[in-house]
């Protein structure tokens, strides 16, 4: 029997007010273009560079007919030279200076490399790599050559699963119910930038939204079967339950259904592993000063919950007793959790793993 | 109390570690009775990834468990291990981790043959937690054409997948040397846009007649290392110093740059072992121990280790992408969802099962609290034990004559997944079912999951370590008879002799089809007469009988004679195979 005795919990935010911060760094060094406090909307370019383009090899020796070891005193150019296609790379006199075999680049870039057998390598153009601020904000910090920390006060919905990249658009809500699924009907050309949400959606919503051009979709659940599709689409989705068919949990629901309007951000993001990332949904909220941030700790009575594992998955609820000793679940096991009293005042036991702590 | 060996301490006490994927298990070693002894152990989630980013923060919650268990001082004030123990109590002598958590090394390989040289590369990656990322082939050689385009190719993959390191291999011993300068010339050509301080590491490992021309092209520009040529003949194949070396890299690439690692270091009296490695060693210190053949099968949240001594051969496998958790998409795009889910024997819909398993995937801690996702689980856990057999085939040398089944004679499972499983019964039965061992195997767990770490131990303190393993880190389950081939069901398949030590005997004839437990506990043991049915085989050959002294465990002895192949009714035959699998279920008492 395995026994995990986790006094940390996991968590989860789907906090209406707090604090938030974003790094937005390069991959590689290059240029900042915004300064230390300044409002930044989630189209802003804050920072750019330059990807090194795609490489050319050309074999010198065969180009001037000569052999490796005679090629580098031929070179007529130097290394980090810029090219432009035909430029001289190399070049051999014959016949007195009569006649010029030449060596050209055969595309615009710069003279990369050169070995002892005789080839060169001709990095092309270099493609241009930006980021932008994602969420409307302040720089708060500054990364010279790579990035920026922008801060916010909003709210914050974290995912469990997503896919697409980062869109922002106007928040829609076009469903009365947390399990109502989004329908294709319900989607048309005012659905165009905006961040739609619903239940769940079928492969017809998907594409009615596809052809409408929203910004993004977030949805409680999916089918597994669909995630192929879904990772196709042009515009980010993010799942805040899971897979299968689980409403939205409520907390999520209701803050989503008060933010109805306003402007949003999606990532669809996910990395399970190796920097865990998760897809969130994140909408600047201008208030005096958000709460104070409530420390983390071990569980304890009192906190509020979200469960992630059948058979009461995306249930709310409130932890009412620790039983550190385990109880005999339907599986066999005997696992420590705590007794949560949910929403709809059913008391029923979950194992510490199975918890989120609502942040 | 100390113990003293001519004049000199000897480590009493020591914290072992292991730093999963998932979750990081620690237990204390102290001595009782004037033996070493396993006495408590802490688990905690692994705190490598964000939001703590720092290995050390689990590490310390699972310290904090024991120290509330045993009520030991084990950290200081700022949180450091103490070491060495105190007088008065605090702290332990020693300290020895093994890690599996960071991602996998980036590895190139290159050859000239894709059937020699480049197929065992790929055994070589697969020794340890490795991701091949490009693979440079034999194309690009002088006067071929396309040359030019061959070496565009090479630079453009080399740099695109941005290895950390190239294996270099090609060339039987005393062959031609300048394909092999070649390569190397290419590989320096294309490793030259590559950023100096992200420049790969090259392993050489080909023909040895081509070292020092091969080193006087690479090792100018690279940094370089040279090993066994992994194919010196065409029949012959040496991987174990190409294993070693692309270990150690993985060591210094990887574990060691773990956030959190700088500090957990200094801790550790001895260098910190990758599992796989340090488990692979632990099976092989059991196998020399008995004289005989043993496997290790770990099956962790993200990847299967298999490691031991079969057929005289030390045996190490990763396969970085069968896992519990996040190997499920892999699992099911590599079998298909119909062959996972033969092995549910409750009812439960392809898309129910589909999503049960997407959602382990995505939450790794989750335990099953539902019938349903326990046996999703357990279906996933024996379609993954099954492939992973049927792919180690060659490593296993498995047995022409008997059939591509497994036979070893200790079979040692790890893996939180498969050996907590609520009773021993359903551990056993998913070995079964998933392995399908042939013969008489003895089946044991790693009781604790800190099998790996104690051979980390051993590089310090291999008395206690030796301890430890052989009388507290192993669980027996019991010894598994079963029969390789077919025969019709009902008929007599072994006419058993079973006698104790203290003389009473009893006779047993076991229908083919069936499956027996008898109760035996650890501490006993059985003499047993076995004859086959001629067209059975116990891995004496056909009908052969077999005579033996075999150990009991939490389950006993268990007599699988369903056959292998295993054999299920049809997926069309849903209900029948649920009935199938529910008999066997009942039959061990799973």
């Amino acid at each position: 029997m395995w026994v995990p005795e986790f006094s940390r919990p996991q968590e989860v935010h789907i906090t209406p007010i707090m604090n938030i911060r974003r790094e937005r760094v390069l991959s590689r060094p290059g240029e900042v273009l915004v300064d230390l406090g300044a409002f930044v909307e989630p189209d802003t370019v804050v920072a750019r560079a330059e990807k090194p383009g795609p490489v050319h090899v050309l074999s010198l020796c065969e180009v001037l007919g000569v052999p490796p070891d005679k090629v580098k005193r031929l070179l007529t150019k130097g290394l980090g030279d810029d090219l432009e296609p035909g430029t001289t790379i190399a070049m051999r006199r014959q016949w007195l200076g009569l006649r010029r075999r030449r060596a050209p680049s055969p595309v615009a870039g710069k003279f990369a490399g050169f070995d002892d057998t005789g080839y060169a390598l001709i990095r092309g153009q270099p493609e241009p790599v930006e980021i932008t601020a994602f969420v409307r904000g302040r720089v708060a910090n500054v990364m010279p050559r790579f990035g920026v920390v922008v801060e916010l006060t909003g709210a914050l919905i974290q995912g469990v699963w997503g896919s697409g990249g980062e869109a922002a658009g106007v928040l829609r809500i076009k469903v009365d119910d947390p399990s109502q699924p989004l329908e294709a009907a319900a989607i048309d050309v005012a659905s165009r930038g905006t961040i739609m949400v619903g239940g769940s959606a079928t492969e017809a919503t998907f594409r009615a939204a596809a052809e409408h051009q929203v910004s993004g979709l977030v949805l409680a659940s999916l089918d597994a079967g669909l995630r192929a599709m879904v990772s196709n689409l042009p515009f980010p989705v993010a799942l805040l339950e899971g897979f299968g068919s689980i409403p939205i949990n409520r907390p999520a629901f209701e803050l989503l259904a008060e933010l109805d309007g306003h402007d949003a951000s999606i990532s669809g993001r996910t990395v399970p592993r190796w920097g865990r990332t998760r897809p969130e949904v994140i909408i600047s909220r201008h208030r005096a000063q958000p709460p104070a941030v409530e420390a983390g700790g071990a569980w304890q009575k009192g906190d509020r919950v979200h469960i992630i594992a059948s058979p009461h998955t995306g249930q709310v609820g409130e932890i009412v007793a620790l039983v550190r000793q385990g109880k005999t679940v339907d599986s066999g096991d005997r696992l420590p959790g705590c007794q949560v009293r949910l929403d709809s005042k059913e008391i029923v036991f979950v194992p510490w793993t199975n918890l989120e702590r609502l942040r | 109390m100390d113990l003293v060996d001519e004049g000199r301490r000897i480590t009493e006490s020591a914290i072992i570690a292991d730093i999963g994927s998932v979750a990081t298990t620690v237990g204390l070693i102290d001595v009782v009775d004037g033996r070493h002894r396993l006495v408590a152990r802490g688990r905690a989630p692994t705190t490598t990834e964000p939001p703590h980013a720092d290995a050390a923060v689990g590490l310390r919650e699972a310290l904090v468990q024991i120290e509330h268990l045993t009520g030991r001082r084990l950290l200081g004030d700022g949180g450091q291990l103490l070491t060495p123990e105190r007088r008065e109590g605090p702290g332990v002598d020693t300290a020895a981790l093994t890690c599996s958590s960071g991602g996998p090394l980036r590895l190139a390989i290159s050859g000239l043959a894709a059937d020699l040289s480049l197929r065992s590369a790929r055994r070589v990656a697969q020794t340890t937690y490795s991701e091949v990322v490009t693979t440079l082939g034999a194309e690009s050689q002088p006067g071929t054409s396309g040359h030019d385009h061959h070496v565009e190719d090479w630079v453009e993959r080399l740099s695109q997948s941005k290895p950390e390191a190239i294996l270099m291999t090609g060339g039987m011993d005393g062959g031609p040397v300048a394909p092999l300068v070649d390569m190397a010339h290419n590989i320096t050509l294309a490793a030259s846009v590559i950023p100096e301080p992200t420049q790969p590491t090259v392993i050489f490992a080909g023909n040895e007649t081509a070292r020092q021309a091969v080193a006087d092209v690479l090792s100018k520009e690279l940094a370089f290392k040279v090993v066994d040529n992994i194919r010196p003949s065409w029949n012959v194949e040496r991987l174990n110093q190409a294993a070693d070396a692309v270990a150690q890299l993985y060591r210094e690439r990887r574990i060691a740059r773990l956030p959190g690692m700088g500090e957990i270091r200094t801790w550790s009296s001895g260098p910190i072992l990758s599992t796989a490695e340090a488990f692979a060693w632990a099976i092989c210190f059991l196998a020399e121990q008995e004289s005989t053949a043993a496997l290790g099968i770990d099956l962790g949240s993200a990847n299967l280790c298999l490691g031991g001594l079969v057929n005289g051969t030390l045996l190490r496998r990763v396969d970085m992408k069968s896992g519990t958790r996040f190997g499920l998409d892999y699992l099911i795009a590599r079998s298909g969802l119909p062959q996972v889910a033969r092995w549910l024997p409750i009812p439960m819909a392809p898309a129910e099962m589909a999503n049960h398993l997407a959602n382990l995937s995505l939450r790794p801690l989750v335990q099953a609290q539902t019938e349903a996702q326990f046996w999703a689980e357990q279906a996933a856990v024996r379609e993954t034990l099954r492939l992973a057999i049927a792919e180690s085939g060659d490593l296993l040398g498995l047995s022409p004559q008997v059939g591509p089944w497994l036979m070893v004679d200790y079979l040692v499972i790890s893996g939180t997944r498969l050996t907590h499983a609520p009773k021993p019964t359903q551990v056993a039965l998913a070995v079964l079912d998933g392995v399908q061992p042939v013969g008489i195997t003895h089946l044991m767990t790693d009781r604790f999951q800190l099998l790996a770490p104690l051979v980390s131990l051993a590089q310090t303190a291999p008395a206690a370590a030796a301890h430890v393993l052989t009388n507290d880190a192993l669980a027996s389950v019991g010894t598994i008879v079963a029969p390789a081939g077919q025969m019709r069901t009902g008929r007599t398949a072994l006419r058993c002799d079973l006698t104790y030590p203290d003389g009473s005997a009893f006779r047993l004839e076991v229908p083919f089809g069936s499956l027996e437990v008898i109760p035996l506990d650890a501490d006993q043991q059985l003499q047993i007469d076995i004859r086959p049915a001629g067209g059975l085989d116990l891995g004496l050959g056909r009908g052969k009988r077999v005579q033996t002294k075999v150990r009991g465990g939490s389950v006993g002895l268990v007599i699988d004679v369903r056959g292998r192949p295993l054999r299920l009714p049809d997926n069309d035959n849903d209900e029948e195979r649920r009935e199938r699998l529910s008999e066997w279920r009942k039959n061990v008492g799973a």
